[in-house]
């Protein structure tokens, strides 16, 4: 499961990348590529982030 | 869930708030670099051209708006010209008429004709009144692909004939508009093209 949410993370970093540097932006739409390419970096990097420092508590703990 | 992700969450709400205000709140614009160089209004006098044999000083006009899409225009000195609205621009009036120049953005997944003639010119058609094509032809320009549209319009009830140029360029286009009383065109069709001729895309490999 920690895999496939990596792997989403680094896919969500890339589209954001892609939309940045390698998109023909029209002149009209420059603010609006603007926001989704780095919305996609910051989400895309905090998600990586918490899929490093999560910890999984237990779901039941023994009684004995 | 920890301290810590509890944390980067925080810091990515603040930061997509920050990026919202950036984008389209109150905070758009800054550090942005696409305005319009003070560099471009300063015109540089070139030597005097033969138009018709007669001599017209020309003032060479160095744009510098766009990093990639740096030109050269020649205009007669006797014309009144300013920055246009947008990076890139300049508007201009003369005796008989006047006109702009400015730059546009072409898409990547078409050709400068395809644009001009599928984008272009419906939209001209839609905007102006009585528009009507009187002359369309394929030019090169300082060895560039250029598109010559030539039409008849009327404008606040009186008739115009436009002269409008569009210049292959690497990101943008280079577009180049006269207008001027229909009665008037063939006298100043050799201006308009020595005007045309003259501009140059300064950083073309």
């Amino acid at each position: 499961m920690k895999q496939i949410f990596l792997f989403i993370s680094l896919a969500v970093i890339g589209v954001g990348l892609y939309l940045m540097y390698f998109y023909d932006v029209p002149d009209a739409q420059a603010a609006i590529n603007f926001f989704v390419s780095w919305f996609f970096i910051i989400v895309g990097i905090s998600s990586l982030l918490i899929n490093i420092f999560w910890t999984s508590t237990p779901a039941h703990k023994k009684l004995i | 869930m920890n301290k810590k992700v509890i944390g980067i969450i925080i810091l990515t709400l603040i930061a997509l708030v920050l990026l919202t205000l950036f984008s389209f709140g109150p905070l758009a614009g800054i550090g942005k670099n696409a305005g319009i160089n003070p560099a471009s209004l300063k015109p540089q006098t070139t030597q005097p051209m033969p138009v018709n044999n007669k001599p017209i000083q020309f003032s060479g006009f160095h744009n510098k708006d766009i990093k990639e899409n740096y030109y050269t225009l020649n205009l007669p000195q006797d014309w009144q010209v300013q920055s246009g609205q947008t990076a890139g621009s300049y508007s201009f009036t003369f005796f008989q008429g006047n006109g702009m120049v400015e730059l546009m953005d072409v898409p990547d997944n078409t050709t400068l004709e395809l644009f001009v003639l599928s984008q272009k010119e419906p939209e001209l058609k839609k905007v102006l009144t009585n528009y009507v094509r009187k002359d369309y032809k394929k030019l090169k320009i300082n060895n560039n692909e250029a598109y010559q549209l030539v039409f008849d319009s009327v404008n606040n009830g009186q008739p115009l004939t436009t002269v409008k140029i569009y210049i292959a360029g690497k990101d943008h286009a280079g577009v180049v508009t006269l207008n001027s009383k229909p009665d008037s065109l063939s006298a100043l069709t050799p201006l308009f093209s020595t005007i045309i001729n003259s501009f140059k895309w300064e950083n073309n490999t």
